[in-house]
């Protein structure tokens, strides 16, 4: 069921329309806008309610792209994490991989307290590419691997392989099979292996958690699909299995960071 | 999972590769410079709809990384625009905090020239001791990113206020100052493995930012008063010398004269003026 369509029913053909006239316009807006508005209509994953309620919220917003956007990321915020737990094995190892320079950019802004700078917080950081598995946990122990929501891969065919072993050796090669975003490509990548405490919701990912990112598609309708897909860059690799989470600290790492180039 | 959702999935028939990329420049390269000031200030909102908006990554890093790929003209306009909001948010201060903030990080990223002169001003006016304690810390970091310290009497009353929350902060803006005013203030933080792991996130970058014998000249410095730092943070202090394989030990040593207490009972007021590193008199340590 596509639940965003579901949703939609439920107003009344006045409020429809409107609905619609704001997310036309928010599609109008800018190509993330168009894929934006794509998404909604194809997500199946969150819940009727959660899909209702960002809708009211578009209603009730003015009649203006940038208002729109605006009302959109508030609510998302507010169904974050929504989506339903992912099917199959559970996976033992999860799999994070993330620019270097948006990691340094996440580490300074979430340790206001810690950094003087973003250099030293770019220091800190790259002192464990040096370090074993075991002391890097230790070193990140207070350390979130993420803010808000964690997106996560694993390895479908063994859910205790670190998932990067399979995939390509370049950071180019990782990018486009994680669909990492394009302006980025040819940056260097940090590759984050981690153990999902047992009591952590592994859930698939829904247009709430993405908000305004262009690379995200919502799981195709299909009870087969047993978790999100990540969206190759180029048509002939084959989607990842995706994952998220909230957010969980530097403790949880079983694999020495990685720098990919 | 058959290999028909794999592809309906990846199926590129909407604003998938660059194309935001190509949106984004085309649309920067058209806007005169007021609505170039206009857009930035919409992005650092985050209502602006051309680039994409993460919430982890800041909206400051997601204009950085286009920044490279934009015209030099373009690239001109916006650091002139990201100068102009920096006065804006100082003369008019009806900014909200995370815009802020997302503006202080965007002059960090970019560094446009004249930002220095403004953030100096504010340093050494009243708004700086009006401003909210998350923005005072950004504007802190701004500051000492583009190479503008704070005085060491700055320093020590962040210390006093609260030892555990800032001891990290402190420690690494004092050693921008002079290596030795950094380390004299370990003995002086309080015992616990939070002010310890923040004191274990500075020491990489100092060690770095020593230069060539860094590791070597901070260890000796730290050694000669090994004994008096606090057990949690020498801990952490050792087991950091230890990894990167020049291990410490005491060396009988005693030039620290500060003590918790003598921070706590000290009530410094907020120095009203700039501090330039090398360019004024450093005030002798406590």
């Amino acid at each position: 069921m596509f639940t965003f369509q579901f949703a939609f029913q439920s107003f009344d053909s006045n409020e429809q329309d409107i609905i619609r006239r704001r997310l036309t316009s928010l599609s109008l807006a800018s190509a993330i806008g168009r894929q934006v508005e794509q998404n909604i209509w194809n997500e199946s994953k969150l819940p009727v309610s959660c899909a209702t309620e960002i809708l009211r919220e578009i209603l009730n917003t003015l009649d203006d792209h940038r208002a729109t956007k605006d009302a959109f990321i508030f609510i998302c915020q507010r169904h974050i994490l929504k989506g339903p737990l992912i099917g199959g094995v559970r996976p033992g190892l999860l799999g994070r991989a993330i620019i270097a320079d948006d990691f340094y950019d996440l580490i300074y802004t979430s340790r206001r307290n810690a950094f003087s700078t973003l250099d030293r917080a770019k220091a800190w950081v790259r002192q464990m590419l040096h370090l074993s598995a075991r002391q890097t946990a230790y070193r990140m122990r207070r350390t979130a691997l993420g803010k808000y929501v964690m997106w996560a891969t694993y390895c479908r065919s063994n859910p205790y392989l670190n998932p990067f072993e399979l995939l390509g050796g370049t950071a180019n090669e990782l990018h486009d099979s994680l669909g990492l975003n394009p302006a980025d490509r040819g940056k260097p990548i940090l590759l984050f292996v981690y153990e999902p405490p047992t009591d952590l919701d592994l859930r698939y990912p829904t247009v709430a958690d993405a908000q305004w990112y262009h690379q995200f598609r919502p799981v195709p309708n299909d009870p087969t699909v047993d978790s999100g897909l990540t969206l190759p860059l180029r048509a002939e690799l084959v989607c990842q299995p995706e994952v998220v989470h909230e957010p969980i600290m530097g403790d949880t790492i079983r694999k020495e960071i990685k720098e990919i180039f | 999972m058959s290999q028909h959702f794999v592809k309906c999935h990846i199926a590129p028939q909407d604003g998938r590769e660059d194309s935001y990329l190509k949106d984004v420049i085309l649309h920067l390269s058209g806007l005169s410079y007021d609505q170039m000031e206009e857009w930035l200030r919409a992005v650092l909102r985050g209502s602006d709809t051309l680039i994409p908006d993460r919430g982890e990554i800041s909206r400051a890093r997601l204009v950085d990384s286009i920044y490279p790929l934009l015209p030099r003209t373009v690239k001109e306009d916006l650091l002139k625009a990201s100068n102009g909001l920096l006065r804006d948010l100082l003369q008019n201060g009806v900014w909200t905090d995370v815009a802020a903030d997302e503006l202080l990080l965007l002059i960090q990223y970019l560094a446009p020239d004249d930002s220095c002169g403004i953030l100096e001003a504010v340093a050494k006016g009243e708004l700086f001791r009006n401003l909210g304690e998350h923005l005072r810390f950004s504007l802190i970091q701004t500051l000492l990113s583009l190479g503008i310290n704070m005085p060491p009497d700055f320093w020590y009353c962040l210390l006093a206020e609260d030892p555990s929350r800032f001891g990290g902060l402190v420690f690494d803006g004092l050693s921008r100052i002079a290596l030795d005013l950094a380390i004299q203030i370990l003995p002086s933080l309080p015992d616990d493995d939070e002010v310890a792991e923040l004191i274990g996130c500075a020491l990489p970058g100092l060690v770095k930012e020593t230069g060539p014998g860094g590791l070597r000249r901070v260890g000796e410095l730290i050694s000669a008063i090994l004994l008096q730092i606090p057990s949690a943070v020498r801990r952490e202090i050792q087991e950091y010398f230890v990894l990167e394989g020049f291990p410490l030990g005491p060396s009988g040593q005693h030039f620290c004269t500060i003590t918790h207490e003598d921070l706590e009972k000290a009530l410094w007021t907020l120095s009203p003026y700039a501090y330039v590193c090398n360019s004024q008199p450093i005030p002798a340590p406590l």
